[in-house]
């Protein structure tokens, strides 16, 4: 691991520029009214992560309650409560929000040559809806929580639980429009605010990605607030609509519900997939292979995904010919999955590559999220998924993709884009460090559970039969060493802050319009409109101009 | 570029509005004659497509999709798209589950 | 390419020429501004498109189920009092979009008129609505522990329960009257629902109405009417939808 393209200025010399959109303006309302989109992605970056690791408190909660057979630690509604807020604050306040709302809004103008998203205050709106909705789901939870399920599912919800599932309910309804507006700010910007000679396909491969989550995010949060209205009005004035005493169905709701948490399991890997696209091709010194056909492929998931989500009601009760259906087209969500693994792969093919971390959490992703997607297909086949629905299998399936797919991406994200968020370097080797560390936790955690699914063991349940131990103890042993792989990013990129090292403009020799502009960038991010005159991923451009530099200087 | 009116858009006369005005209400008074009348599966058929007549010409000519940007349109299509993927899928499965296992 | 085009012409044209008060910071051109938010107002409607097709799939599914019910329920409307509150709000969205066309030609006394106007047919159409929803409380027929099915077991007592040639309609099973009360849940819901947008409406009205006093969308920026006119013409859609679906089950 001794080759680096990493090429950083002068450290005698360098100095952050003087005016850049952190210097801009100074005290704390600055921040909170600001609109530029670069400090609403920092605002988001801190909010996400303080949810993250409460997350990820009660992840580590669930796996100490299962290092015995016996409900000790946990009360066994304790238990309940406990998995259903890790879900809800990991999927709706951390996964979704993640890269979109942090590194889309942060590179998303950068990267088309915008000033900024085409609303500024309907983006600053978005954040204070996300706080409003996180901060009610924490005193949710803190004033008796809720244990449901992040799926919320009737009549459970409706009607045998007594915890506060409207409060919650309405925290999600919230943070939906969060969700809502930024989908519709990426995409009004994406249409509306390219520079010139910024066509379609000239664009980075990760803003087709966020285009294509952001159409999920206008077209699907909608129905979740449907669903989430009517089990409201279900608790609070008994509309009936899912209770079958009055002659409602509750399989209807989920019907609404997983309309959109299907397609939001795209919301939440696409912007990974494109942070995935960056970072494999400036690694390996190529154009991403197949541009057309990943940029495709990204629309093509989101399209599919909304055709395919009572994949997660096989067993529920939905007729056995939707069942047939469902599932052969879940099949299809596959090939354009497929069609960016391939050709991730073919870009690495007889690159110059090197391993930065970005890199080595990209090829954490690579792995992983084959492995979950491969699983995904096993759980999207009727028959297999009778036996593994419910189980563990199905835990490990989307811990690979979301865990090991999208959080191994939001980190090679923000290792990639560090130097140009902050103007200074994070320090690498321990960085490295840190992925491997992440990765051996996270395969020590989340494998032993795809077995444990095989063998019938049933998820949401504080106790287990005795057999299950030593593979519930490996889980648990593998979740403190990826508690680690998470706490040590946290540590050295705030330490990085202050003491790294000075980063330059392009410290990757990175082809991206983000890339060709000061560390940290200026905030109306351009000092003249760029003028896009070459195809994405285009090395040799680069290449030249750097000779060019050298030339005009000489 | 003609420079100084750039940005007025083109006007849609108030005559537009009044046939379309004109319009809608011949087709509340349709629905409501049609609804009086015994045409057996027709009658919610015809209510429906009044109604998407309707809907269309408030879309296309009072709310100017006619003269929107190509982008505007297919954002329109698509999402109309998607909401017959949510009502025909959720059909799909109400309609199929009177057929029972197989 | 416009977009583009327009970004380029706006960059070359920065230096000689006014940037109008209204044009933000971050757009090249007053082109691209009204383009940009004309757009994601058109993305807000598809959302609320979505929003209520949710609702929409849910009185299908039932009303499929229980028809009879549906069918039985749907004479407790008037339809005289629906098809005139259809009316007004048509005349509503007609004189919203005379408004539009009074801000893009400046006329100031006319803007502020129509959007009086369509702000008092907004008032007197959820007058009317409010004086339904009253009947259905005092008839108890608002979903809840006092529903009573009173009038469909037994449709002699009840006036409204006739068919078009005023013959009393034949009472329902006990099972079917009593899911009625699913048919009276989704009419709160979907007209609530679509009231709630109207009274949205009618605030942003408001504040409108003041602005146009000032002459703020008469000097050259009428792009707010105009989404504005979007909204409330997307909410009379609904209705149209609405009305047909509630109303009109099985009148003959
Ligand atoms: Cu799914």
């Amino acid at each position: 691991m001794s080759a680096t393209i990493i090429s950083l200025p002068d450290q005698s010399t360098a100095r952050i520029p003087k005016r850049n959109y952190l210097t801009q303006e100074n005290g704390i309302l600055s921040w909170l009214l600001t609109q530029d989109h670069k400090r609403i992605g920092l605002l988001y970056l801190m909010s996400i992560t303080m949810f993250f690791f409460i997350g990820g408190a009660l992840a580590g909660l669930i796996r100490l309650e299962l290092l015995t057979p016996q409900s000790d630690l946990l009360a066994a509604d304790t238990y309940n409560k406990v998995f259903t807020m890790h879900g809800i604050i990991m999927i709706f306040f951390f996964l979704v929000p993640s890269v979109p709302a942090v590194l889309g809004n942060f590179f998303l103008p950068m990267m088309i040559g915008a000033k900024d998203l085409a609303l500024p205050k309907m983006n600053l709106a978005s954040w204070y809806f996300y706080m409003a909705g996180g901060i009610l789901a924490l005193w949710a939870m803190i004033t008796g929580g809720v244990d449901t399920g992040w799926t919320f599912t009737t009549p459970l919800s409706t009607h045998y639980v007594n915890t506060n599932v409207v409060t919650t309910g309405l925290a999600i309804f919230i943070a939906g429009f969060s969700s809502i507006f930024t989908g519709l700010n990426f995409i009004v910007t994406i249409h509306k605010m390219r520079a010139p000679g910024m066509t379609w396909f000239r664009l980075p491969l990760f803003v087709w990605s966020n285009y294509a989550a952001a159409v999920l995010m206008v077209l699907g949060t909608p129905v979740l607030a449907t669903a989430l209205i009517l089990v409201v009005l279900e608790r609070v004035v008994g509309i009936g609509i899912f209770d079958p005493t009055k002659g409602g169905d509750p399989l209807l709701f989920q019907h609404l519900f997983w309309f959109y948490s299907h397609p939001a399991v795209y919301i939440m890997i696409l912007p990974g997939m494109g942070v995935i696209s960056e970072v494999v091709s400036t690694f390996s010194r190529k154009r991403v292979f197949g541009y057309t056909a990943v940029a495709f492929s990204s629309v093509a998931i989101a399209v599919f995904g909304f055709f395919v989500w009572a994949h997660h009601m096989f067993i529920m009760g939905i007729s056995s010919y939707a069942a047939l259906v469902f599932s052969l087209l879940t099949m299809l969500v596959a090939v354009p999955s497929a069609i960016k693994i391939f050709n991730w792969a073919f870009t690495l093919y007889k690159g110059s590559i090197t391993f930065e971390t970005p890199m080595l959490y990209a090829f954490g992703f690579m792995g992983l999220f084959t492995i979950g997607g491969m699983t995904g297909v096993f759980l999207g086949t009727t028959g297999t998924d009778i036996h593994l629905t419910e189980t563990y299998f199905v835990v490990a399936h989307f811990h690979f993709v979301m865990v090991g797919g999208m959080l191994m991406a939001f980190l090679a994200g923000i290792h990639f884009w560090w130097p140009k968020m902050t103007g200074r370097m994070y320090p690498e080797k321990i960085s490295q460090l840190a992925a491997l560390i992440t990765y051996i936790g996270f395969n020590l955690t989340f494998f032993p559970q795809f077995i444990l699914g095989t063998l019938g063991m049933p998820r949401r349940y504080a106790a287990y039969p005795a057999e299950f131990q030593v593979l519930n103890v490996f889980s648990t042993a593998g979740a403190t060493v990826l508690g680690v792989g998470y706490l040590l990013p946290m540590l050295y990129l705030t330490w990085s802050i202050k003491y790294g090292k000075i980063a330059g403009d392009n410290p990757w020799q990175a082809t991206g319009l983000e890339w060709q502009t000061q560390s940290p960038p200026l905030t109306e991010n351009f000092a003249e409109m760029p003028v896009m005159d070459h195809e994405a991923y285009d090395y040799e451009w680069l290449e030249r101009q750097k000779e060019k530099e050298v030339a005009s200087v000489g | 570029m003609s420079e100084p009116n750039h940005n007025e858009r083109h006007i849609t006369s108030p005559t537009v509005y009044f046939a379309v005005y004109v319009a809608l209400l011949a087709g509340v008074g349709l629905t409501i004659l049609a609804s009086y009348h015994n045409l057996g599966i027709f009658n919610p058929i015809l209510a429906l497509a009044i109604s998407i007549a309707q809907a269309g010409l408030v879309v296309l000519f009072t709310m100017h999709l006619k003269d929107s940007s190509k982008a505007t349109v297919l954002s329109v299509g698509c999402a109309l798209f998607i909401l017959m993927i949510l009502f025909g899928m959720v059909f799909m499965d109400y309609y199929s589950r009177a057929w029972g296992s197989w | 390419m416009s977009d583009s085009t327009a970004i380029a012409h706006g960059a070359a044209a920065g230096t000689h020429h006014e940037h109008p008060p209204y044009l933000r910071h971050h757009f090249e051109s007053v082109d691209q501004q009204t383009d940009a938010s004309n757009f994601a107002m058109w993305l807000f409607l598809l959302t609320e498109v979505m929003f209520f097709g949710g609702l929409f799939t849910v009185y299908m599914i039932y009303r499929n189920w229980y028809y009879p019910a549906f069918s039985a329920a749907s004479h407790q409307l008037d339809v005289m009092l629906g098809g005139i509150n259809t009316v007004i709000l048509i005349t509503s969205s007609f004189t919203m979009a005379l408004a539009v066309w009074c801000a893009e030609t400046r006329k100031k006394s006319g803007l502020v008129a129509m959007l009086v106007v369509t702000f008092l047919l907004g008032v007197v159409f959820l007058g009317i609505k409010g004086h339904e929803y009253k009947e259905k409380w005092d008839k108890h027929h608002f979903p809840g522990a006092s529903y009573s099915v009173q009038a469909f077991v037994n449709p002699a007592s009840d006036p409204l329960q006739v068919n078009a040639q005023g013959k009393p309609l034949a009472p329902l099973a006990p099972d079917m009257a009593a899911r009625t009360e699913m048919y009276f849940c989704l009419y709160f819901a979907m007209t609530g629902m679509h009231a709630l947008h109207m009274l949205i409406g009618m605030g942003i009205l408001i504040f409108m109405i003041f602005r146009a006093r000032a002459g703020a969308y008469t000097e050259g920026h009428s792009a707010y009417v105009n989404y504005f006119g979007l909204y409330w013409h997307f909410v009379d859609i609904v209705w149209l939808f609405l009305f047909p679906l509630l109303y009109l089950i099985n009148r003959h």
